[in-house]
């Protein structure tokens, strides 16, 4: 049983997915890709997308074995009870986690960036709360407010790329596959962590009311945000060259090295405000999916009155799990992202393959 | 009972929220608390970094709006303060003491270092300027041949600032514009060098201040490795420029073997184009030049509506080019040995492959490299006049 009444539409949750994959790709993405796959980190986001499909195609087939299921209340059918609460136990452990890393990567970010006197507990705090509020009013909040703020920020990206037309170099392409192919697979290991992230859908396609065409739209979604990503890093790639990797935040750089007709400049200020609801749309999707991986592990009727609490443990979290930004960007670097990459991706596709073989026996002693 | 719970409650609530606003005056930076930093300047003297600021003066700003210039300099709207540090951190660190506001550097469009300064290397400066978070990645950046604190203590009579003036300077494209991303790309690039317009200070004009003049675009400062190694003036700094990609706004006499006079050419499109080659194990690097321009002065007795006059005049001037590129190949090639062009960076794009094995003695390969020049330039235009002007009894003939 879910613990929300309420319903989204499948191309909903796909305008939720792109900012829950960009909105921290967009800062780390580049600079992670570039220091392993030097000139040619663009290709990587391309590699690294496979990660998406694979995450896409074990939701959308756990989704079709168990209808109706979220991958937690699947796990307990699957494994058993205790076995199965032990899956939920590792999610339930790790959102946390996770959510607290992109909140203090979000504060991080405001405070080098555009706030560098006010205290990282205010920045992070107004924002969780916030969040929290988006969250404990419902799914239909967080997918009307994501229609709303992606909008804007695929504007925001169209924006700085368009004013920047004039300083990007598309010699920088070259040489192309300068150190051949391995780099570039190796670059996308961070991709991949972000394409992973499209295991969410194993936690909210039951909240999908027209199940018709969710796979060519989530396909399509997919397509999207890796074409977002791969722009993203070629245009910081004609712009800086090999310099990417020596900056905290490429495209931060990027946005204010617009200069157009000596006034339009100094705009960062404006890009950091649209980028912030991008990150309000991340922070919401995960922070929601927690309460339900909480409330259906715990097996609590409404996830309502969790919200608040858990929002809380992950403020702790972003305290807990870092101390100062080399030890945040060290946590969005190439270790971290395998770790991200097994529980968002091997460990579900894990439980998936446990699923069909469960299927294909069952149905074997159905016919003897 | 219960709604009066929730009427307290509620109340404390709001007066909860009204501590919040109260925070909003606890860090207040207000505008008249800040210096804006307009220009920024380093320079080098006894084993020291100088960092100066060209800090803008609201106030008199208004003034001279509303007074006109009574005064005898009529901008006078920006001061400088310099301070010393053995890094430019600490020279930050003891400049802030001098100003009795919160020094801002976000507007600082223009960075000029003095070739003394450009001596020590750029590395640290780059750093600093790249990692302090307010420095903009957009602001053009000089040299100058002085001291870069006396090009910044200028009042332009003309602009509000002198740093406006050299920005204007850099967007004219007068010499290199240079911004201070692509000097740190230019560095880190394999070629490793770069080149920076050189800023000289014209001298006053008689009965004004000393202060009260333009700082002005005079030769090319050449980066090698990151270091100032040499300033190329004209006619060498021409063809720097021209083989750099960055010649624009030039106006140049071009003579006629056997005839009296020149003819003055001014371009309207200069481009060099880099084509590298390594055939049988020879490297080889071809520069064509695209040039278009329009005739502005003929102090020759000839008619340029002759149009085999005219390919003479294009001939000629296609080879002045040749001259001047060659100047600038023998002073980049053999004198410096910099590779002032990126030639390494063409090279790496050509072939890396080959570049990552002969990375090692580039150097070598560099100096003895052939270079073949070729050049391809049209005049569109004669100006307005077709037949030389001002050549006394020229109508009776």
């Amino acid at each position: 049983m879910l613990p929300d009444k309420g319903k989204i539409s499948a191309s909903q949750l796909a305008i939720m997915i792109f900012p829950t994959i960009m909105a921290t790709a967009i800062l780390s993405v580049p600079s992670l890709t570039m220091h392993y796959a030097g000139h040619d980190m663009w290709l990587s986001p391309i590699w690294g997308s496979v990660v998406g499909v694979a995450a896409i195609g074990i939701s959308l087939g756990l989704n079709s074995l168990y209808p109706g299921k979220t991958i937690i209340e699947v796990s307990s059918q699957v494994l058993g009870w205790l076995p199965g609460k032990l899956f939920g136990f590792v999610f339930f452990f790790y959102w946390p986690h996770l959510i607290g890393l992109i909140i203090r990567v979000y504060g991080e970010f405001i405070s080098s960036n555009a706030l560098p006197e006010t205290p990282l507990f205010v920045i992070m705090g107004t924002m969780t709360a916030v969040c929290a509020l988006n969250v404990r009013l419902g799914i239909e909040v967080v997918g009307r407010t994501s229609q709303i703020f992606v909008t804007l920020l695929a504007f925001l990206l169209c924006l700085i790329f368009v004013l920047l037309i004039g300083e990007l170099n598309p010699k920088e392409l070259l040489p192309f596959m300068e150190k051949g192919l391995l780099p570039t697979l190796k670059g996308a290991v961070s991709p991949a962590a972000w394409f992973s992230e499209y295991i969410v859908l194993a936690f909210l396609l039951p909240f999908v009311h027209n199940r018709k065409n969710v796979t060519p739209i989530m396909l399509s979604s997919l397509v999207v945000t890796a074409i977002a990503m791969v722009a993203t890093n070629l245009f910081c790639l004609f712009l800086l060259g090999d310099l990417t990797d020596s900056f905290a935040y490429p495209v931060m750089i990027a946005a204010r090295y617009i200069t157009i007709a000596d006034f339009l400049q100094h705009i960062e200020a404006i890009v950091i405000a649209i980028w912030i609801f991008g990150i309000f749309v991340k922070i919401s999707v995960f922070l929601y999916i927690f309460t339900i991986t909480a409330a259906q592990w715990l097996g609590v009727k409404s996830y309502k009155p969790l919200v608040f609490p858990l929002s809380y443990l992950c403020m702790v979290f972003t305290y807990w799990l870092v101390s100062d930004r080399p030890g945040a960007s060290s946590l969005v670097s190439t270790s971290a992202n395998v770790y991200t990459l097994v529980i968002l991706l091997v460990l579900p596709a894990a439980l998936y393959l446990i699923a069909l073989l469960k299927r294909m026996l069952g149905r074997k002693k159905k016919r003897s | 009972m219960k709604t009066k719970g929730i009427k307290y409650s509620l109340a404390f609530f709001l007066s909860l929220l009204c501590g919040l606003l109260l925070s909003g005056c606890w860090d207040r930076n207000e505008i008249n608390d800040l210096a804006i930093v307009l220009a920024t300047g380093i320079d080098y003297s006894h084993q020291k970094v100088e960092l100066t600021a060209q800090i803008f003066i609201p106030r008199k700003s208004g003034s001279v709006s509303s007074t006109g210039s009574s005064e005898s300099s009529p901008s006078g709207v920006t001061m400088i303060r310099t301070a010393e540090g053995s890094t430019i951190a600490e020279a930050l660190n003891r400049l802030q003491r001098k100003v009795s506001r919160e020094m801002f550097w976000g507007h600082c469009e223009v960075v000029v270092i003095s070739e003394q300064a450009g001596k020590q290397g750029l590395r640290e400066y780059l750093d600093f300027l790249l990692r302090y978070p307010q420095f903009r990645e957009h602001a053009y950046v000089f040299t100058s041949g002085g001291e870069a604190k006396e090009v910044l203590a200028l009042l332009d009579p003309l602009e509000r600032s002198s740093a406006e003036s050299l920005r204007e300077m850099a967007n004219l494209g007068l010499g290199s514009r240079v911004t201070l991303l692509e000097l740190a790309q230019s560095i880190a690039s394999p070629s490793g060098s770069a080149i920076l317009s050189r800023m000289l200070i014209s001298p006053a004009d008689p009965g004004q201040k000393k202060l009260a003049t333009t700082p002005y675009a005079k030769g090319i400062s050449l980066f090698k490795d990151g270091y100032y190694v040499k300033t190329a003036l004209e006619p060498v700094s021409v063809g720097v420029l021209l083989l750099s990609n960055e010649l624009n706004n030039f106006i140049m006499p071009i003579e006629l073997p056997q005839v009296k006079g020149a003819f003055s050419i001014r371009m309207n499109k200069v481009k060099t184009k880099l084509t590298p080659s390594i055939v049988n194990g020879t490297w080889g690097m071809g520069v064509h030049i695209e040039s278009e321009g329009e005739v502005v002065l003929n102090t020759t007795n000839y008619d340029l509506a002759n149009p085999v006059m005219l390919s003479k005049v294009e001939e000629a001037w296609l080879n002045r080019f040749k001259e001047l590129a060659e100047q600038a190949l023998q002073l980049a090639q053999k004198d410096l040995s910099a590779d002032i062009y990126k030639f390494a960076d063409q090279f790496r794009r050509y072939n890396a492959g080959i570049w990552k094995k002969n990375q090692e003695n580039w150097l070598t390969i560099y100096r003895n490299m052939e270079v073949e020049i070729t050049g391809n330039v049209i005049i569109t235009d004669t100006g307005k006049s077709i037949e030389p002007q001002g050549i006394p009894h020229q109508a009776s003939n």
